[in-house]
């Protein structure tokens, strides 16, 4: 009878271990970063000095460059238009909250001729076109804005959304990624992150404000990258949002002090700008401590393909703030930074495989 | 009673030390976020915090409601937030 007694202990105590175990299967393990290649590479500066500021968005258009950066200027402005020859056509679209003006602009998208612009705070999207002599005409339309939505990105009708949920937010949590249809209901979700198993506070810290995220110009591809933890993050974008590869280098190192996330030491700068070209995956990367006394930070460029192989290195001789590749000419073209803190658009030949 | 004083002495000044080194510490915190007041200050809002200028843009959102904080022409992801959010009025 007593044995009989001991016998459930004995069962919890089993299946307590069991749980343990399962979790610890699942621990994610850290692998440094191993590339194909490394190769030390030179960028020739094609413009003249440029007022740059964050944020600040690149890419190709023909035979120009539309350019994201806030301009500090007597009328700050978000959007540069540059010739292929380096030299500015333009500024667009004023700071302000009349029409065809911004107050909070972080990133664009490139469909065709059009660039896509999204104010957060006043919750529109404005349209940029380029016709073939650089001339640019600006269109915009009223976008109702979900809670915790951080970022959109257009597929054809349809809209990729990127949302951050708050620590506090326990019920009806939206998703990572929502495919969004353009009469706004739900086609497919996606809940999963790589920081799961962290501290939501953390988690939102990171997914909040210290990670980018770029859509292929097909609508086909997807990238997450974290600026203080070494993680990438391959998506297939198809009427479904499939996580194809997810790449654990090096982990946030973060202490969380109350409500206050605080960053230590020893953590290292990841990932910075980001670009999703068809075939490739572009990413300026560190790779140093944040404590390392580095003249010039984030002058990496790493390059993977869509099935997460880490292909290139390229330590190149200037930080990299903002970056596109043009699959026409192989040339990747970035906005730089040299040492001295001096701002430019750069391009880039690269070889790839 | 001799024993009694010194013990009361002594906490008496470990109380004050302890004081002296929260008060300083929180000059020091406050010396912080007055050097970054910029930061995040460009608006209208009452948020400060730090930003990391390497990196392609700084901001900040409430953790309660969402509300977004920017630093037009700052660089870097946000650290040490703090402030008032000006929608739901949460402290953080």
């Amino acid at each position: 009878m007593n044995k009989l007694v001991y016998l459930p202990v004995f069962a919890a105590v089993i299946f307590t271990a069991a749980i343990g175990c399962k979790r610890n299967s699942e621990e994610v393990v850290y692998k440094p970063l191993v590339f194909d290649k490394e190769q030390e590479v030179k960028f020739t500066p094609i413009s003249d000095e440029i007022l740059f500021g964050g944020p600040a968005r690149i890419c190709k258009i023909g035979d120009y460059f539309a350019v994201l950066y806030y301009q500090r200027d007597s009328v700050p402005t978000f959007l540069h238009v540059f010739n292929k020859s380096g030299q500015k056509m333009g500024d667009y679209i004023p700071e302000g909250r009349g029409p065809k003006e911004g107050l909070m602009i972080m990133e664009i998208q490139n469909i065709g001729s059009d660039i896509i612009l999204n104010d957060l705070q006043q919750k529109k999207a404005m349209s940029a076109s380029l016709d073939s002599s650089g001339n640019v005409s600006i269109s915009e339309n009223q976008r109702d804005r979900k809670q915790w939505m951080i970022n959109s990105f257009r597929i054809g009708e349809n809209y990729l959304n990127y949302f951050a949920p708050g620590p506090y937010i326990k019920e009806n949590r939206p998703p990572r990624l929502d495919l969004e249809s353009s009469q706004g209901y739900r086609i497919a979700t996606f809940y999963s992150s790589p920081l799961d198993y962290t501290d939501p506070m953390l988690r939102f810290k990171l997914d909040a404000g210290g990670c980018s995220q770029s859509l292929s110009p097909n609508g086909k591809h997807f990238v997450i990258t974290y600026y203080d933890a070494s993680i990438i993050e391959l998506f297939t974008i198809d009427r479904s949002i499939k996580e194809t590869y997810r790449g654990y280098f090096y982990p946030p190192k973060f202490k969380v002090v109350g409500t206050k996330v605080e960053p230590e030491e020893d953590r290292i700068w990841a990932f910075n700008a980001l670009h999703a070209a068809n075939s490739y995956v572009f990413a300026s990367y560190d790779g140093d401590l944040a404590s390392a006394k580095k003249k010039i930070r984030s002058n990496n460029i790493t390059v993977f393909d869509w099935n997460g192989h880490a292909l290139r290195l390229l330590k190149t001789d200037y930080r990299v703030d903002a970056i596109c590749y043009s699959e026409e000419d192989g040339t990747i073209y970035a906005v730089i930074t040299d040492e001295s803190g001096r701002h430019y658009l750069g391009k880039l030949k690269i070889d790839l495989p | 009673m001799k024993k009694l004083f010194l013990i009361t002495i002594a906490t008496a000044l470990m109380a004050g030390g302890a004081f002296a080194a929260k008060f300083s510490s929180r000059n020091e915190t406050s010396k912080l976020f007055k050097s970054n007041v910029e930061a995040l200050a460009d608006g209208e809002y009452t948020v400060f915090g730090h930003c990391k200028e390497e990196s392609t843009y700084c901001f900040a959102i409430c953790p309660n409601c969402g509300a977004e904080y920017w630093a037009s022409g700052h660089g870097g992801g946000s650290y040490n937030m703090s402030g008032n959010c000006q929608l739901c009025n949460h402290q953080f």
